[in-house]
């Protein structure tokens, strides 16, 4: 799975993932949970993706170490992404 | 303890590397300073001071994780105790539970006051140092997961080999038969199986407990707070402990061949190697049915470009934005390793704050500075609360942590991470916490090599309002806000009169042509236009003046007859039209309408007669009249 993705999960919930960190553990994505007819709501998580015979599952982190050390570099990356951001994209 | 290891800075370390962790501490700190004050000369680079850097923090890590694996654990009182401090602890609180009784029944000791003043100090001295001791011992307590069984990490290796060597002895002693086992040889056998099932629960239970008193000390939610979870161990037993319980009743019969129990051949088939339980597997005997943090499997998955296309900005600027706002303080936070309570405030705080409050924050921190802004978000999201109560309930170790963070962050982003890797390199944290501590580490180190962060007094708030500030122009209001920017505005009408076109602006009831021409054309024309306009919204709510095609015949065209509605202003003294005209004319002016109720009549005939627009007013009034005939 990428960044700007919208994804459905077994039970029908749906995310945007906003952004992606991959580490040699693992790869996990900052995400916006969508309703049903895909708006944004106000709740995110942080998803582990793991790979199980070609299928992408996502788990929910929520050791806070390792929370709080992605949100380190989701934060970094947004103040990348904002310092190449044109603001014309739309 | 005092004969084999040394407290430093928290931490024990063996006493035989005391000089050598000295050292290498002053290499780190001379070198971080170096990069954090940039004291650089030609000689040496930034790549070669952060190796000596890295170098340096690798020797100091491995120190630490040497003296850890030597340290034992005694239970005392449902505490465990480092094995160093045991003696020393159970005299402690034997001293304390005699002078509190003997506190308690002063009177019958015969206590004067004086004596009584001074145990009191005695006994707040004995507890300090028994919980400096408790304290200690806690912060040592790694423990990880395994088959769902919490093991000290120093135990680990000597558990898997326990578990394993059980197992195998239980294969070999349920097929004796086929071993040719001797009664004598079962019996040791079984002896050994008895001894490895004892050690096994023992360090199950020690793990258990330190698992518990982990959390506990640590603030760490006991049900959560899962070590490890889901990253199998190289040295994993490659045995289902669970299979193997199951069969403990099964023990073999000491020379008795059962046909029904395992051969040689099958054990693989009863022990799945390296199945771990899942995540839904009972933690600690404690069931949790409504686990919430199931892996779910991606059914459907689709590129969210037509999403982005409606919700980049507020998603990816907004959003985004607050995250950042917040997410600064979260890495003071990383660094100093504060209090758990604030830690609920800084970690969870972004990711409630860019989803409850991100897009208010977002307003708000436009227009306003970024202290403002966080004071806002974190208001919305409970979490100016939750600070506030944070540094109440531990203000010290918050605001040390603070204060301590904000003075050295300058470029003590690298400084921070580097502190929060040597403690995370030490023990007992997740594999995935080390690495996203170190991918940071190193991007914050490029960052500055590349010398985007150059500011060395900024503080992270001062670093987002920087960002902020540099990327203003980005950050535009969604067009739903610019919609209701005051986009109209004639001198000549009324504020009412603008108002309400820019009313209309904004809830797209006119077209931009309407607004162009409500814009230019002269005041009279530009007042029937509006007229008509106000008449057509108000009686067809959705009116579409988008193109002339779609304005209505002259036959239809309302006219500028307001006769239906009731005057606001009559004077009998002037004519009809008079009367009409200046109804018409401040009809959206009630104040102007005010005025010439107790203005004289000579002066609003002058004011009439003078007004250009009363001729057109009668003119047109006059075609009307004759279209209608």
């Amino acid at each position: 799975m990428t960044k700007d993705t919208i994804i459905t999960l077994e039970d029908n919930e749906k995310y945007v993932l906003l952004d992606e960190v991959e580490l040699e553990t693992g790869k996990y994505f900052l995400a916006l949970q969508l309703s049903e007819d895909e708006q944004p709501t106000r709740h995110y998580e942080i998803f582990e993706e793991e790979i199980e015979d070609g299928e992408s599952y996502m788990t929910i982190v929520d050791d806070p170490e390792l929370k709080e050390s992605l949100m380190v570099n989701f934060t970094l990356n947004y103040e990348e992404y904002i310092e190449n951001y044109e603001g014309d994209e739309d | 303890m005092e004969e084999k290891f040394v407290e430093i800075d928290d931490k024990l370390i063996l006493k035989e590397d005391y000089e050598k962790y000295k050292k290498l501490q002053e290499v780190y700190n001379y070198n971080y300073e170096l990069l954090d004050n940039e004291n650089l000369d030609n000689t040496i680079s930034v790549e070669e001071v952060t190796e000596e850097m890295n170098n340096a923090e690798k020797e100091l890590n491995e120190i630490i994780q040497k003296a850890y694996l030597q340290m034992n654990f005694k239970e005392y009182q449902d505490k465990l105790i480092l094995e160093e401090y045991y003696n020393e602890y159970v005299k402690l609180v034997y001293d304390r539970d005699r002078l509190y009784d003997a506190m308690s029944n002063n009177g019958e000791y015969g206590y004067t006051e004086e004596m009584l003043e001074n145990d009191k100090k005695d006994f707040e001295k004995l507890e300090e140092r028994i919980e400096r001791i408790e304290n200690l011992s806690a912060k040592n307590l790694h423990v990880v997961e395994i088959n769902g069984k919490y093991i000290l990490e120093k135990d680990l290796d000597e558990y898997n080999k326990a578990v394993k060597d059980r197992n195998e002895l239980y294969d070999a002693i349920s097929n004796n038969g086929e071993y040719g086992y001797t009664e004598e040889i079962l019996k040791e056998d079984k002896k050994k199986f008895e001894m490895l099932e004892e050690k096994i629960a023992e360090m199950e239970k020690i793990g258990e407990k330190a698992f518990k008193i982990y959390n506990k000390k640590n603030g760490v939610d006991i049900t959560k707070g899962e070590p490890n979870e889901g990253e199998p161990k190289p040295s994993e037993p490659s045995l289902d402990e669970t299979e193997l319980e199951k069969s403990t009743p099964e023990k073999p019969n000491l020379g008795e061949s059962n046909p029904e129990e395992p051969n040689l051949d099958e054990p693989k088939s009863k022990k799945p190697e390296q199945e771990r339980p899942k995540s839904s597997e009972p933690n600690m005997g404690e069931p949790k049915p409504s686990e919430p943090n199931q892996k779910r499997r991606v059914k459907f998955f689709k590129t969210a470009k037509e999403f982005y296309k409606k919700h980049r900005k507020a998603i990816l600027i907004i959003g985004g934005l607050a995250l950042l706002v917040a997410g600064l303080p979260t890495l003071i936070h990383s660094f100093m390793y504060l209090n758990s309570v604030l830690w609920g405030v800084l970690v969870n705080g972004p990711l409630h704050l860019a989803g409850e409050a991100g897009l208010p924050a977002f307003l708000h921190t436009i227009n306003s500075t970024v202290g403002t802004a966080i004071h806002a978000s974190y208001d919305a999201a409970s979490g100016v609360w939750t600070l506030a109560n944070g540094m109440a309930l531990n203000s010290t170790a918050c605001q040390t942590g603070l204060v301590a963070s904000l003075a050295r962050l300058g470029g003590g982003l690298t400084f921070g991470l580097g502190q929060a890797g040597v403690v995370a390199g030490a023990v007992g944290l997740a594999k995935g916490t080390k690495a996203a501590i170190s991918k940071a580490k190193e991007r914050l180190k490029a960052r500055k090599a590349k010398g985007l962060d150059t500011e060395e007094s900024l503080t992270p708030l001062e670093r987002a309002k920087q960002i902020i500030n540099k990327h203003k122009s980005k950050f535009k209001k969604p067009e739903k806000e610019e919609s209701e920017e005051k986009v109209f505005y004639r001198e000549d009408l009324s504020e009412e009169v603008n108002a309400i076109i820019n009313s209309w602006i904004a809830n797209n009831l006119i077209s931009e042509e309407i607004v162009e021409q409500l814009s230019v054309l002269p005041l009279e024309e530009c007042e029937k236009l509006y007229e008509k306009t106000y008449k057509e919204i108000s009686e067809n709510e959705e009116i579409k003046l988008t193109t002339p095609e779609n304005e209505p015949k002259i036959a239809d065209e309302p006219t500028i007859n307001t006769s239906l509605e009731e005057p606001k202003y009559y004077n009998p003294n002037l004519s009809e039209e008079m009367n009409e005209y200046l109804n018409y004319k401040f009809k959206y002016d009630p104040e102007s309408i005010e005025a010439m109720k107790t203005s004289p009549t000579d002066q609003i005939i002058a004011f009439v007669n003078s007004d250009p627009g009363y001729a057109n007013f009668i003119e047109q009034m006059k075609e009307e009249k004759g279209r209608s005939k």
